[in-house]
């Protein structure tokens, strides 16, 4: 505070004074109160006097004085016992207390600053600058009560804000804080200094690493910064969020000298603000997302999938005859009801699998995933990330079924149902408000067909999702059925042109619909998850095949059957492998596995450690398609395989085409060099043949060797062959 | 016996007087006159039995008084008196004791004679 502000702050001592300060002088010498007292009242002041210490005391009481002249020698009380008393009194704490000692009485001196004494005078005293020296006094202690004053503000100020403060001198050496910083931080009130690792001892152990990288950055950097982060132990009830504040200070020179800041227990403002974030994005009733933030998620997904190129799904339902249960059981019923479906609701798409692959990927499609409730009885499920509307059908249906169980509210049995609209993105709108609108008018129309069931906005839609849905249905039952079939295409040696394998490959005939694509139900049975029990399916079946051929002494060729990623990924594919070899008794060496150059391609280190385990069972790995894919080569050389099959794409024009040409002696003589055999597919001609012939490719398969066969015509082949080439054998000789 | 008065000392008193007040040098002066023998009483009474403390706390008063009036060699002998008692010398405080009474009555009389001459 600067001295201008003080009231009284002028010396004139004989000037009149707005305030009358009352002197109490104490002193046995009379002489001496008399001359004190005449030149203290002649200065404006009021005086009181006591004889010795005991009076002194009394008046103390009596008077309160503002200031006290206190003689050191004195009988019954002196005046060093009276100090010590008024110190320890209410009020006397920081009263002025001049004492009054012999002019060389030094240890007095040194005893009356022991006791409290203020200020000393000695003997003889200059009665007419008495007054000076008092009015100094007063003003001192003006000073020091402002100052006081102003500190106790500050600190019931800080008490009141939550707010402490610290400071660190010495690059994150020591550091120095507030009462109030330790109550916020919740350290020991006593403990008031210490090192950079008790400064944030109080700090959630999930926040300690940041809080301190940052502050220590800061003797670095010398730039402001705050942050917030929780104090207290690590459980969220006894948790608090504070704000730290941290300031570098320059000197003149602009050197960073040290470092301050303060603390702010900020968690009621943060729980605060986290209220108003709940009153503004979510329902109260339900709890779910609110329209305004089903918005936001709508334009989040939007994004996504404009960026991603891929599929998601609005499904907008509301409650049949929801205003019935509201009417008849009243608003609090209805409230309960709407509780309960959400509930459900909340189950159906939490279990809603995502197409993702990745763990990561798949965190992220689970939040992509909303339920919100728009008000009254009308509800929209978000489905974010789709590949096809066979899984918003999916849904659909399960949420129209899960609804329309039975409730119980109050004791009473109520049930509803529920009519969904869909639409697609990007199909039925590229935008939040035509998506929101046509899953709307799609809802309209499924009621209009009858409530309980589901409509897509785009009747293409509606109608592919469904065949799509049923054809997944049907494929299911057809594995579980066993109504697939395998058949087996030829591979023969280049060389000699014996039989030296058989591709076992899944075939599937609807029943009504016929034969299907094999490329189309593979993608399905990827897609939906069933490839792991078709998978399964296919390699016992080749197991058990070959196994029948040799013990119907044929002679051993490898059986190879296809493997799909997804089965690595959601399936155990080694366990289904031994589990194939046990059952059928086949050696493993006659067992091929062909796999996809994409399986390497995400993770390279799983890929191999695949493999390893597949060369322990002691079975023949081979790289299908090579060439098409990545085709990394400098991966190929770390991955423990046993053949690379060239696909059909570059044998197809092999004679007409140099550059296939080209293309396919590289990828055979890099398979050489790398000690693995090749094989060609798609080979239809003689000319083929005789071409990868030359270039001295291992192995080939093809129409022109024979297309696939199922196991009987297989067995008829085999045997046909076999005489085919005794002849050739016998003619040659 | 030469005796030492500092007539400033007085003078400083004058200075101190309120208009309308009573005679404040007069008032010191007298209570120098009234007060200064009990204390001169109590040195003497300890010296004859031999009770510092007594000595020492009638050496103190009269030390503080005749300083207030300038009586400036009685001031400096009440404080060696102060001294001496503290020390617990007796045989000083003896021989300091003599003649004390010859001291207080010379200054006594030099102020008045003083403050005669300031009327």
């Amino acid at each position: 505070m600067r001295e201008t502000e003080l009231p009284n702050s002028s010396l004139a001592v004989q000037n009149a004074h707005p305030q009358t300060y009352t002197i109490l002088h104490v002193d046995d010498d009379a002489a001496s109160l008399l001359l004190a007292e005449s030149s203290l009242e002649d200065a404006g002041f009021t005086v009181v006097q006591a004889q010795n210490g005991q009076e002194a005391l009394k008046q103390f009481v009596d008077q309160s004085p503002d200031l006290i002249i206190m003689d050191a020698m004195m009988p019954v009380m002196d005046g060093f016992d009276a100090i010590a008393e008024i110190r320890r009194s209410p009020g006397g704490e920081y009263l002025p207390i001049l004492m009054i000692t012999g002019l060389e009485d030094l240890e007095s001196i040194t005893r009356a600053y022991d006791e409290g004494a203020t200020d000393f005078l000695t003997k003889p005293i200059n009665y007419l600058t008495l007054p000076f020296r008092v009015r100094y006094m007063l003003r001192a202690k003006q000073t020091a009560d402002a100052l006081r004053l102003s500190e106790s503000k500050l600190d019931s100020a800080q008490r009141i804000a939550r707010l402490g403060h610290w400071e660190c001198q010495d690059k994150a050496q020591e550091f120095f804080w507030s009462k109030e910083f330790s109550r916020v931080m919740g350290l020991p009130e006593s403990v008031r200094t210490g090192s950079i690792d008790s400064f944030l001892s109080a700090v959630v152990n999930r926040d300690k690493q940041s809080v301190l990288t940052r502050l220590l950055r800061v003797f670095e950097t010398c730039r402001a910064f705050n942050m917030e982060f929780c104090v207290g132990s690590d459980n969220e009830a006894s948790e608090r969020t504070v704000r730290l504040e941290v300031h570098p200070h320059f000197d003149v020179r602009g050197c960073c000298t040290h470092v301050f800041g303060t603390v702010q227990d900020i968690t009621e403002r943060t729980n605060a603000q986290q209220q108003i974030h709940n009153l503004a994005y979510y329902d109260l009733v339900t709890g779910l997302p609110n329209r305004a933030q089903l918005y936001e998620r709508l334009e989040y997904a939007l994004k996504r999938a404009r960026r991603k190129n891929t599929e998601f799904a609005l499904l907008f339902l509301d409650l049949d005859h929801f205003k019935q249960v509201n009417d008849t059981l009243g608003h609090d019923a209805g409230d309960e009801l709407l509780q309960q479906v959400s509930s459900r609701l909340k189950v159906v798409v939490r279990d809603t699998d995502s197409v993702s692959r990745s763990p990561d990927d798949e965190e992220e499609t689970k939040q992509q995933h909303t339920v919100a409730r728009l008000g009254g009885d009308e509800f929209v499920v978000l489905l974010g990330e789709l590949n096809r509307g066979g899984d918003a059908a999916r849904v659909a249906e399960r949420i129209a079924a899960v609804i329309g169980k039975p409730y119980t509210i109050n004791d009473t049995k109520v049930s509803v149902t529920t009519t969904i609209g869909i639409s697609v993105f990007p199909m039925d709108g590229g935008d939040s408000e035509t998506l929101m609108k046509h899953a709307d008018v799609a809802m309209y129309h499924a009621k209009e067909q009858g409530r309980n069931g589901y409509q897509f906005y785009s009747r293409k839609i509606h109608e592919a999702a469904l065949a799509r849905f049923s054809m997944e249905a049907d494929l299911k039952a057809a594995i579980e059925n066993n109504e697939l079939t395998l058949m087996f295409q030829p591979k023969v040696d280049l060389l000699d042109h014996k039989v030296v394998g058989m591709e076992a490959l899944a075939r599937w005939t609807h029943k009504t619909n016929g034969p299907v694509n094999p490329a189309e139900f593979i993608k399905i049975a990827e897609e939906t998850g069933l490839i792991v029990p078709l998978g399964r399916w296919v390699l016992e079946a080749a197991c058990k095949q070959m196994q029948a051929w040799i013990e119907a002494g044929r002679e051993p060729f490898s059986v190879a059957v296809n493997c799909s990623p997804v089965q690595f990924e959601r399936g155990n594919i080694i366990d289904d492998i031994d589990h194939a070899l046990a059952t059928s008794g086949l050696d493993p060496r006659l067992l091929e596995v062909e796999l996809t150059e994409s399986l390497f391609l995400e993770d390279i280190e799983a890929g191999i450690e695949l493999l390893r385990q597949m060369k322990v069972l002691g079975i023949h790995v081979s790289v299908d398609d090579f060439g098409t894919g990545f085709s990394s080569l400098s991966y190929l050389k770390r991955l423990p395989v046993d053949k690379l099959k060239i696909d059909q794409l570059f044998i197809k024009d092999l004679e007409i085409d140099p550059g296939d040409a080209a293309i396919v002696l590289s990828i055979i003589t890099l398979a050489h060099n790398l000690g693995l055999s090749v094989i060609a597919e798609g080979v239809e001609t003689e000319g083929q043949m005789g071409m990868l012939e030359r270039y001295r490719c291992n192995e080939a398969q093809g129409y022109f060797i024979s297309h696939p066969l199922s196991s009987e015509e297989a067995t008829e082949w085999l045997s046909n062959r076999e005489l085919q080439l005794l002849s050739k054998q016998v003619s040659g000789f | 016996m030469s005796i030492e008065l500092d007539f400033n000392a007085l003078q400083g008193i004058s200075a101190l007087q309120r208009p309308n007040k009573p005679n404040l040098l007069e008032r010191i002066v007298q209570l120098f006159e009234c007060e200064s023998p009990r204390c001169i009483e109590q040195v003497l009474h300890g010296v004859a039995v031999g009770d510092i403390e007594s000595i020492r706390i009638g050496a103190h008063s009269l030390k503080s008084s005749s300083a207030n009036v300038g009586a400036v060699s009685l001031s400096l002998r009440c404080r060696e008196l102060e001294q001496a008692a503290r020390r617990g010398d007796i045989e000083r405080c003896a021989l300091l004791s003599e003649g004390l009474v010859a001291e207080f009555d010379e200054s006594a009389a030099g102020i008045r004679s003083f403050l005669k001459q300031a009327a």
